[in-house]
């Protein structure tokens, strides 16, 4: 258990020779909290994380641990442990002189890491018997004590992840910095490795900001998520409320899987208003006949009807294709107005009711649709790094 | 026989020569090293070896030059030479690789000239400076102008530029400073490179004649090319081809002997790349 500190990052700048990094950040994390920083390749997450790390410099502002300015330190002297996405483990050495590595670099003077004067010094033998005992008891906290004789060529995946992950842990840092440290798994462990990680959190309490492009990920084990585009924060705020009030269009399409639907408020209004009178339907609070820019909706909060079915007003599609997904599928249409692709979240059972080029119509719970104007319905790279096109 | 069978017969005939003839004086070397005076004049292409002319020749050429002073000095020289060179090109090549400062694409350019500018074209300036500096017949001025191999900080930069980022960051994370980057990650990492180029620069400096030639005058201060010719100059030596013969055995051995034990590593580390 290590005494949680609390980080504060106030107007972080990262200029290079000629590109803007990252634009002026500001945001606390809490002593003991998990927050993941969420955003597409090339947003400057990475930078973020390097920043605070004391690896790249920043150009402004200034981050702040339990209030004490860390940005004059040296990477060695933040008490940061940084997990890479590679592991970056040492590939020449042992997993126990890995492990030991931080601890020898740190603690013991060039003479006492030397194989001959360290014997010699009392004080140098002490320190590594204190050393080893610390490396035995770490691995055995990861369950890596069997392997700790082992190059990292001869370790799977998973076990240089907790290597790396020993490595940071070892030198009970105030703050824990993880760098997408998953993204090198294969599916069903990287699932099993992600609680097994929050777990770990619990249990040691380091604060701790974990870098991810995948939503999926951030929403699952974060106490907070820090959603950026282009080097700027774009929202704050807990999973939950990601979800349900996503601050633009980039945040709310980069939290929809596999994308979100956005359409044009125009169509919106001319397929609900046909059948009802417009003034009584109101989306995100407000009148539909006052809605401009573009309507969106997950595919989760939408659901197909036949065309003969007397139901509520709502959008004619034709069926494009299906994705079967276990006991949901995705069932990828077109509006019949203007060609938007959407998605609908169906059971998979139904798929055979929807079979390519069958028209239907799309309805979307209202209360569960977001309006962002002055937006278009420009499809970017759905689900993925969706730019604000104003 | 198909045709590939044929190509690689061809192939084959064409190593097999070139081996030949480039073993030939080698061999020759040898066999009158082995054999008498009187032997090697009869004409045979190869004289008949015997104990005693063998015994004769060696024993001659160790009494009467300092053959085991001349290989003491070379070895010293060499030793010193590359390990300096490592010492310096291992940093600076790291710098080059990795290290983003103001002027590091001109700094490796003018690395690549260097390696492009043979010593006979400092040679009269470096020999001058030696001299006033007094340091005629030293260890130092056959040392001092080798130090910095312009061949070794390309040859490490090539080497080090794959190496992972991460790992630097991770090795500054945990409390590395850049020189213990340097010897404790990057130089295991590029052994295969030392090695190659330490059996490529005590090949050249054991075999340079040129600059002991230059700074030398003294005897004592001999490496064996040049104390080989010493021998063969002086006096009496044509009469005893065969322990002129015998002295370049003994010059030549350490290197041949070295470079058996070494090669393994020169082919791995001139085929440029880290494994990790």
């Amino acid at each position: 258990m290590v005494q949680a500190k609390d980080l504060e990052i106030e107007g972080l700048v990262c200029r290079y020779a000629t590109t803007m990094a990252l634009h002026g950040l500001d945001f606390r994390v809490a002593a003991g909290e998990f927050v993941s920083i969420l955003g597409p390749s090339g947003c400057g997450k990475s930078t973020l994380l390097r920043a605070i790390a004391g690896l790249v410099p920043t150009t402004e502002g200034s981050i702040r641990v339990e209030g004490k300015s860390i940005d004059g330190l040296r990477p060695s002297e933040r008490a940061v442990a940084f997990v890479f996405q590679s592991y970056a483990l040492y590939p020449h050495m042992t997993c126990r002189a890995n492990l030991a590595a931080p601890l020898v670099m740190t603690e013991l003077s060039a003479f006492g890491r030397s194989a001959v004067f360290g014997r010699l010094s009392p004080r140098a033998r002490r320190v590594q018997a204190s050393i080893g005992e610390r490396v035995a008891a770490t691995a055995k906290q990861l369950e890596i004590d069997g392997l700790l004789d082992r190059r990292p060529a001869a370790l799977s995946g998973g076990q240089r992840q907790r290597v790396a992950l020993g490595r940071a842990l070892i030198r009970e840092p105030d703050l824990f910095l993880l760098d997408e440290p998953l993204a090198n798994l294969d599916a069903a462990l990287r699932n099993r490795t992600r609680s097994d990680l929050r777990a770990l959190q619990r249990r040691i309490g380091a604060t701790t900001l974990f870098v991810t492009h995948d939503q999926a990920e951030a929403m699952a084990i974060s106490d907070r998520i820090i959603v950026m585009f282009d080097g700027r924060i774009r929202q704050i705020g807990t999973p939950d409320e990601l979800y349900r009030a996503p601050a633009d269009l980039d945040v709310a399409r980069f939290l929809s899987q596999p994308h979100l639907n956005v359409v044009p408020a125009e169509i919106v209004r001319r397929a609900l208003g046909e059948r009802t009178r417009a003034g009584d339907i109101r989306i995100g609070g407000r009148p539909l006949s006052a809605i401009e820019g573009v309507v969106a909706f997950r595919p989760e909060h939408a659901t197909m009807a036949r065309l003969d079915e007397p139901a509520l007003p709502g959008l004619r599609v034709r069926v494009d294709h299906a994705e079967h997904g276990g006991s949901e599928a995705n069932l990828f249409v077109r509006l019949v107005a203007d060609d938007t692709p959407c998605v609908v979240r169906i059971a998979s059972r139904a798929i055979a009711d929807w079979p390519s080029g069958r028209e239907g119509v799309l309805h979307f719970e209202l209360d569960a649709t977001h309006v962002f104007p002055g937006e278009h319905a420009d499809m970017g790279e759905p689900g993925l790094s969706g730019r604000a096109v104003a | 026989m198909t045709r590939r069978d044929l190509s690689r017969l061809a192939t084959r005939t064409v190593l097999v020569l070139v081996a030949i003839i480039t073993l030939m004086p080698f061999v020759e070397m040898l066999a009158v090293s082995f054999a008498s005076k009187s032997e090697v004049y009869t004409g045979a292409v190869l004289p008949m070896p015997s104990l005693a002319a063998t015994i004769a020749n060696y024993g001659y050429a160790i009494r009467e030059v300092p053959l085991l002073r001349y290989l003491a000095n070379g070895a010293f020289v060499c030793g010193m030479i590359v390990l300096l060179q490592v010492l310096i090109a291992a940093p600076a090549g790291y710098a080059l690789a990795k290290l983003p400062f103001r002027g590091r694409p001109i700094l490796f350019g003018a690395v690549i000239v260097a390696l492009m500018i043979p010593l006979q074209v400092p040679a009269i300036p470096l020999y001058l400076a030696i001299a006033y500096a007094g340091l005629l017949n030293s260890y130092t001025a056959l040392i001092l102008p080798f130090v910095v191999s312009a061949f070794g900080i390309f040859l490490f930069r090539q080497f080090f530029v794959s190496y992972p980022d991460e790992v630097l960051e991770a090795a500054r994370l945990d409390g590395f400073s850049e020189l213990a980057i340097v010897w404790r990650l990057m130089l295991p990492a590029a052994r295969p490179a030392v090695m190659a180029f330490a059996m490529i620069s005590i090949i050249v400096h054991w075999n340079d004649l040129y600059w002991p030639l230059v700074v030398v005058t003294k005897t004592s201060m001999m490496t064996p090319p040049i104390g080989l010719m010493e021998f063969r100059s002086s006096g009496d030596s044509t009469g005893h081809i065969g322990a002129l013969m015998a002295g370049g055995v003994i010059a030549t051995a350490p290197l041949v002997a070295c470079f058996l034990i070494l090669q393994r590593h020169l082919v791995r580390g001139l085929s440029f790349g880290v494994r990790t």
